[in-house]
Order: C-alpha cells, then structure tokens, then sequence
C-alpha cells in the first residue's frame, strides 16, 4: 500500500497535483551546465602565485618569531588558535591572553572566558573556571580535546566523527552540530545539544544519540544518562534516574510516563537495556526489556518502512534504522519549535 | 602506472563505480574521475546554492565550488566523507558569496516567460523562507528533480531524515502558498 507522501518520496504511488505543479513550474531551474574546464585551470594557475605568497609570509612570519626569541608552547602553530575574552588565560602554565595550543597543551581559562578555534571547521566557547587538553589535531581525520572541567559550547560544522571531545566519563562524538557540555572535575554534569546530533559514549557495543532538543547527565565514573528531550516530564525524568540506579520497578513507570515528544529517550534506552533476560514486570509471552520497550515506542513512534518489532528484537541493523528515524524526527522537531540556528 | 591506467578505464567500464573509489582516482588527479564527481553531484550543488543565492549567480558559484574541491581534495583523508565535504564547500562559498549583498528578491531573468516567471519567484522566496533543513531538500526535489533516496545518497544525510524533511518542508511551503493539503483537506472534510 502506498503512502500518501510516496510521490514526493521517489515519485511512486499516485501523483501529488500540487508536487507535479511546482516540479513542473520549477524544471527549467535545474542545474544543467556542464564542467567549466577553463574556471578550474584558472583556479590552478592561481595556486602558485598564492604558494609563492604563503611561502614569503611564512618565512616574514618565522623571521619575526625568531628575532622575537620567544618560543612558548602556545607561540606554535600545530594547534587551535585560542583568544581570550577577558583577563588572562593559562596556555601550558603561561599567562597569555592569545596564541596555540599545541598539541598536549592545557588551556585554563582562570576567571577569564576563551574562545577555541577548532581547526577550520568551528568554534569552542569556554566559559570561567574552564580547563581543556587538545590531544589530537589531524586535518580531516580526527580532532580531539579533553574537558577536565568546566563549561564548553562548541559549534561545528564538519562531517560526522572528525571532532570529539572526551570527559573524565565519557566521550563526545560530534556528528554535526552545536552543543555545551559542563562538567565538575569528576567529570559530572550535563550537556545539552541545540543542533544536530551528537553520539555519547557507554561501552563498546552501545552508543546514545542524543539528538538537538535534548539533554543528558554526565555522571562520575559511570556512563552518560540516556537523552532525554529538554522539556520532559519530571515524572519522566525521575523514572529515567531510577531505571538507571537500578530501582525494580523503574521501567515499566518510565515506560508509562514516556510520551510521543519522549520517542528518543525510549529508542536510546531499547539499545541499552538486555535483549535476552526476563523482565520484572509480567509479561504474557517471554520477552525480554528490549521488547517491552519496543512494544512502547511503536505507541508513541511506529518503526520505519520495512522495521518491525520483531525485526528490532532481532537485527542490530533495524533497531538502529528505528533509532535514526526517530532522530531525524526529533531534529526536525527542535528546529519547527525555533530553536534552529539562523543563517 | 598500468595500475593507475587499469584503475582509470576499471572506473568508467563499470556501469556505477562506488563513490570512494571515484574519489580516490580524482584525488590522485585523475580528471575524468572528477569530471564524474562533477556529472553526479553537480545538481546537489546546484540546490545547495540555489538556496541561498539568487538564479543567475548560482550556476557560476557551482563551477567556483568544483574548482575549490579539485583544489582541496589531496585534504580530503575519507573519500566517503565527500558528499558532506562538498556541500560544506558549497554552503559556504554560497555564504562567503551572500556577504555584503543587499537582500533582494529573485531576479525576474530566470528562463522562463511572465507572468510564470513571477510565480517561479514567490516559489523561491518561499523555499527560502523555510527552515535550513527543509530549503535545501525541497529544492533537491523540486527544482533538481532528484528523488528522496538520491537526495540521501548525495547529501550524506538518512533516508529517514530526508523524507522527514521533504514531507514538513512540503507542508510548510503548501502553508506558505496558501495551497490546502491533502491532509488538511481530510480534517476538514
């Protein structure tokens, strides 16, 4: 059977007149000029006259540094370019208001506040009292930095995985988008995604999304929370606490205070809890937490095309296609509700 | 360089040649591999711009955007992370482009006659007018003519996502238009 989006889908099923219309209205817009052979050889030839001019400011720019003869840890440049906003901030136990950190530098922000180049791709603002580690800085490949403390709201715009931030307890995984973490330095506290995704870790075979809208707790020596979305019920929230410190009762109270707003936390939590034992509560059939929680969010979000319960249960793969959705719905949601960035 | 001929006339024998396999022959500078980045991804860059800048500008800014990543692609460490990469570049080429111009509406010379080519305009301006997510997926569909899983394919995001976003994008620029949906029309009804 088809549904009734299934036109603009992929332009099966039957035509949507108002689609057909404005697919018909819009055609001649389309893109259908061929490669500009003469626009790239102009772009190339530019590329060494642009060398040569690098590699003269380069040599002015070494020359300076070396009559200067001050060669800090934070004067280097195989790092991220830091500014502080006010006061003075410590770069690898210097007092310095701007520079690199290089790779293994601390930067302690004191009573001041910085602002964190990340590579090219975006920004970290850290907030007073704030102290982070650059551990990895590879070109398009992986960018790395430690929060042993602090606030930090980091802005990125890159593709999925190159940037990531660990904690005392976990690690960040930026899959795209705009968030801020605060921690105390046991690594408890909280972060809080206003764009995109971002995936927090547990243990090796689990991951959380945590998709914009939503917030989780970082807790001391212990996996992070499961996400749940900013405006959630208390009774939500507290169910949620009490699952994870293992109270009896806790899921199907937290299963009965899930709403349709509250799909992700329920399909973070159907990764993490045991697909093969029996659950506390009574169950007609075997079936374990997995499935009970299944059972649930296809009340409150029903699996995608060719995604059943079953099929969950079951396959890895399914589950994590149910999950995605429910992602992409929660993203979309957050960015109906204004909390989109503007351009 | 027999492997790199073998490899050349293996990617274009092959009636689909997977994309990091055509990324990497680009970036070892092979030029027909580019040029069939190019054929693939030349309309999603199109949308892309088309989003942010007016008609007749856009075409030039995705011949600009192609020249950068030919440029930038030996830093290009994860030839499957190019549809992401590209776009990026093209976003905010289109951005670096949109910066100092006064806004202005759609130019009238688009290739299509009055009084369509007014109507093509208040479309745009309300493609426009719509969140980021939805703008560019719906100019995908609408105006490049892709489908959803194309969509998906060479933007990098989920099929989940994009039919998401087609479906609210749509429903948000019926809203705009002022044209009732089918599913308003089934409430109503």
């Amino acid at each position: 059977m088809s549904k009734p989006d299934d036109y603009l889908w992929d332009r099966s099923g039957p035509a949507d007149p108002d689609v057909q219309r404005l697919e018909q209205l819009l055609a001649p817009l389309a893109h259908d000029r061929p490669l500009d052979e003469l626009a790239l050889r102009r772009k190339r030839n530019r590329a060494p006259w642009i060398i040569s001019g690098a590699v003269l400011i380069a040599a002015a720019a070494g020359l300076v540094l070396y009559l200067r003869a001050s060669h800090g840890p934070c004067d280097g440049d195989a790092g991220f370019a830091f500014t502080a906003k006010g006061g003075t901030v410590g770069c690898a136990n210097e007092q310095v208001a701007r520079g690199v950190l290089p790779i293994g530098g601390v930067l302690d922000t004191g009573t001041a506040t910085a602002e964190l180049a990340i590579a090219d791709i975006g920004i970290a603002e850290l907030a007073a009292n704030t102290r982070v580690r650059l551990d990895r800085n590879e070109a398009n490949q992986r960018q790395q930095i430690h929060l042993e403390r602090g606030r930090m709201h980091a802005k990125v715009n890159a593709p999925p995985r190159i940037f990531a931030v660990t904690t005392p307890s976990t690690g960040v995984t930026d899959l795209g988008c705009e968030y801020t973490i605060e921690i105390d330095a046991k690594g408890k506290g909280w972060i809080e995604v206003q764009s995109g995704k971002v995936e927090l870790e547990t243990t090796a075979h689990a991951v959380i999304v945590a998709p914009a809208g939503t917030s989780a707790r970082l807790r001391e020596n212990r996996a992070p929370s499961v996400p749940v979305v900013i405006g959630a019920s208390p009774a939500l929230r507290s169910a949620v606490t009490d699952w994870e410190q293992g109270t009896s009762d806790a899921l199907p109270k937290l299963l009965a205070a899930a709403g349709i707003g509250d799909a992700i936390t329920l399909a973070n939590l159907a990764v993490l809890v045991p697909g093969d034992t029996s659950t506390q509560i009574s169950c007609s059939a075997p079936c374990t937490d997995r499935d009970l929680v299944l059972n649930r969010l296809a009340t409150l979000s029903p699996p995608p095309e060719g995604v059943t319960i079953h099929g969950a249960l079951t396959d890895p793969a399914l589950l994590e296609r149910w999950r995605e959705t429910i992602v992409a719905e929660q993203i979309v949601r957050n960015i109906e509700d204004g909390a989109a960035p503007k351009k | 360089m027999l492997t790199q001929l073998v490899f050349t006339i293996a990617a274009y024998i092959a009636p689909v040649q997977a994309l990091p396999a055509v990324v990497i022959a680009a970036r070892r500078g092979d030029r027909l591999a580019f040029a069939e980045l190019y054929r693939r991804f030349n309309r999603a860059v199109h949308g892309v711009v088309l989003a942010r800048v007016r008609y007749v500008e856009a075409a030039d800014i995705v011949q600009d955007v192609f020249a950068i990543a030919l440029e930038r692609l030996p830093q290009l460490a994860e030839a499957a992370a190019f549809p992401g990469w590209l776009l990026a570049i093209a976003r905010n080429r289109a951005v670096d482009h949109v910066r100092g111009q006064k806004p202005t509406d759609e130019l009238p010379d688009v290739p299509i006659e009055a009084p369509r080519s007014a109507e093509v305009a208040q479309v745009l301006v309300a493609l426009r007018a719509l969140p980021d997510a939805y703008q560019e997926t719906l100019i995908l569909r609408l105006v490049e003519g892709m489908t959803g899983p194309e969509i998906a394919e060479q933007t990098g995001l989920s099929p989940g996502s994009v039919r998401v976003n087609l479906h609210r994008g749509m429903k948000l620029l019926r809203e705009k238009l002022g044209i009732a949906s089918e599913e308003a029309d089934e409430q109503a009804g």
